[in-house]
């Protein structure tokens, strides 16, 4: 996470919050904490802000609200709404009062980590087409994966794999993010079908080679990067 | 006909039609056995009249006397309207405008003969004069008879008459008592497709609709006063009890990053799995409690199957069974992608974990059936027994409780709730050996 990425949380459990904050400023990010609605609209009017991350339930003024102010004054500052609702329509109100992203509590702090960060880069609009870690490169056009000198025999979902995980290199990805990004559909699983994915896919990237590359991490998710 | 046969209204219509035919061909016939009667007897009075004139007319003027009267009473009668005939005992004609004796059609028990002479019915009488003297006085009937074909022909149409109004009738009201049925079902179409607000407007109708509107429209009220309730419910618990695992989880996750205390990491495990039963849950009592309206969208069945199987087939490989895809070419079905890909989920992990066979197959396929697209999971495992069908897709059940399963016993249910959520139904069958879970789900939902 960049080292000057401005972060305002609006966040009415305190607790929830100072958690949340201290995660964040681990991480390099500056946080500003607003406890209800209107202290957060006030606090987005004065301040700059790389991301907005709004609660949608707070005391006097909903997080809703507050975005539906603050976007019809002009403010374009992109919003990650937190919700403990989840529905389908819950999340298009969300996107209809002018939030660019709609997460479901509870979340694994990595996966809030990268949509904010995803949502401070929306404005960059290099577009990236290789990859690289450590002796690994991709190349998003040619869809070729190589370690050193050597071509990596990936299929199709293999390859978008290792490329969601390779642009998030150095980040704890979490299942969930994976059925959804790389699949596209946000299921519940019981079994452990992303884990063999994972697996097949280490077998691929790691197995004769140095260093390894693709760990995991317990109780959290996955990791792509060359030191640990 | 056959529907109009089936609406009660005209069901009543036509017994009520019937009753009062009944009644109405009971009067008419009594009225016609009357008139019946009445003119038989001014037939036979002028019969008798005449007989016993030309009787008179015998005693007095002997035999001579009474052919003359005879030919007499033929000279006035120009429109023969009597006949007569005086014959000896033998039979031979002596006087009368009845040359021949007539060939007689009927003879009554009383003595009435009945026959035709010029094309018009004669009714008569004979008299024993003396022991050589016959005489036949008849009339002519054609007057009365035709005023009684008239009043039979009159009755017989007032009855069809009556049977046409009847069934006209009842067919009219039993139209409009399903007219006003049809509008009920029409005015409640929104509520079954999750608008809670519809309500029923019946003013300009009959007070019993009247009533039966209101009675709908207090139910609705009520309905959407539950399932505002319901949600309401839903929605808390979702954030009271959401808020404080997120906060649990987060502190997992904070102690985890900064200790690696590997005890942390099986605990957030323990976390995510109580949110998954949590999540299956709350998703199952939405759908149950029809708080969630269909997010239907066009999905492309064959891209669906496919993908399940992309995700699924390593897992399969890797538990040394083999996961197939049958499906031709589908179209596309109008459904929740997300919801749809959550059951067949359930059901492929439900394979997993309870027909775990070395070497066996597990199919996914689609195909239409009988204006329904069949989504099915078959497996070659232990199966379930027929009887035990029902309870399987109920809720916290899990049948095999020996052995130590981890899910929630939700899986089934909630694939369950996912069909009725599009209209469908989840159906098991045995797939001889194994388990065949299959998804109906009508085409047009």
């Amino acid at each position: 996470m960049g080292q000057n990425l401005r972060l305002l949380l609006m966040e009415d459990d305190s607790k929830a919050a100072a958690l949340l904050s201290n995660r964040f400023r681990a991480e390099g990010a500056a946080v500003e904490h607003a406890a209800n609605g209107a202290a957060g609209l006030e606090a987005a009017r004065q301040g700059v802000f790389d991301v907005l991350v709004v609660d949608r339930m707070m005391p006097q003024m909903s997080g809703t609200e507050v975005v539906e102010t603050l976007r019809g004054e002009g403010d374009t500052t992109p919003v990650l709404f937190l919700s403990a609702l989840g529905e389908v329509d819950d999340r298009v109100a969300g996107f209809a009062a002018g939030g660019d992203d709609y997460l479901t509590k509870p979340y694994a702090f990595a996966e809030l980590q990268a949509r904010v960060t995803a949502l401070a880069r929306r404005n960059e609009t290099a577009q990236v087409t290789q990859l690289q870690l450590a002796d690994l490169q991709l190349d998003l056009l040619t869809r070729e994966a190589r370690r050193g000198d050597t071509k990596l025999d990936l299929n199709k979902r293999e390859f978008d794999l290792l490329a969601y995980l390779l642009s998030h290199q150095g980040q704890i990805v979490t299942r969930d993010m994976l059925l959804q990004n790389v699949w596209n559909y946000g299921l519940d699983t019981q079994t452990n079908v992303v884990d063999v994915h994972i697996s097949r896919l280490r077998g691929k990237l790691d197995k004769g080679f140095e260093p390894a590359l693709l760990h995991t991490k317990r109780g959290q998710g996955f990791v792509l990067q060359a030191d640990i | 006909m056959r529907t109009l046969l089936r609406l009660a209204g005209f069901r009543a219509a036509l017994a009520y039609t019937a009753l009062l035919l009944l009644a109405m061909a009971l009067v008419l016939g009594l009225l016609y056995g009357r008139l019946v009667e009445s003119t038989r007897m001014a037939q036979d009075n002028l019969i008798w009249r005449e007989a016993a004139a030309l009787s008179l007319t015998h005693q007095r003027d002997g035999v001579r006397g009474l052919a003359q009267a005879i030919d007499t009473v033929g000279a006035q009668d120009s429109y023969r309207a009597s006949y007569l005939r005086l014959s000896d005992g033998l039979g031979s004609f002596i006087a009368g405008n009845l040359k021949e004796f007539p060939k007689v059609n009927t003879t009554d028990a009383d003595g009435w003969l009945n026959f035709t002479e010029g094309g018009a019915p004669v009714r008569a009488r004979l008299l024993q004069l003396d022991n050589n003297l016959v005489l036949l006085v008849g009339q002519d009937i054609a007057d009365g008879e035709n005023l009684l074909a008239a009043f039979r022909q009159a009755f017989v149409l007032a009855l069809i008459a009556m049977l046409l109004v009847g069934l006209g009738g009842g067919a009219f009201l039993a139209r409009r008592g399903l007219k006003q049925v049809e509008a009920i079902g029409a005015a409640l179409k929104p509520v079954m497709e999750g608008d809670l607000s519809t309500r029923l407007n019946l003013r300009r109708d009959g007070a019993e609709w009247q009533a039966l509107a209101a009675q709908i429209n207090a139910m609705l009220a009520q309905l959407e006063t539950l399932m505002g309730a319901t949600r309401q419910v839903s929605d808390n618990l979702a954030h009271d009890l959401r808020a404080p695992l997120t906060r649990l989880r987060a502190r997992l996750e904070g102690l985890l990053a900064d200790t690696g205390e590997a005890a942390l990491a099986g605990a957030l495990e323990d976390v995510d799995g109580l949110l998954k039963s949590f999540n299956a849950l709350l998703a199952l009592s939405r759908l149950d409690s029809g708080v969630t309206t269909l997010n239907a969208e066009a999905v492309d069945v064959a891209a669906l199957l496919a993908d399940m199987h992309d995700l699924f087939a390593p897992i399969f490989d890797d538990n040394d069974m083999t996961l197939g895809l049958a499906c031709a070419d589908a179209p596309r079905l109008s459904g929740d992608a997300a919801l749809l890909a959550q059951a067949l989920v359930n059901l492929l992990e439900n394979a997993l974990a309870h027909a775990a066979i070395k070497g066996s197959i597990v199919t996914l396929a689609a195909h239409e059936d009988n204006g329904c697209f069949v989504l099915s999971v078959a497996d070659g495992g232990a199966g379930i027994a027929p009887d035990q069908h029902e309870r399987a897709m109920a809720r916290f059940v899990q049948l095999d409780e020996s052995r130590s399963q981890s899910g929630s016993g939700l899986g089934l249910s909630l694939v369950a709730a996912i069909c009725a959520h599009h209209g469908g139904a989840l159906v098991l069958r045995d797939n001889a050996p194994g388990l065949k879970a299959e998804l109906h789900l009508p085409i047009k939902s």
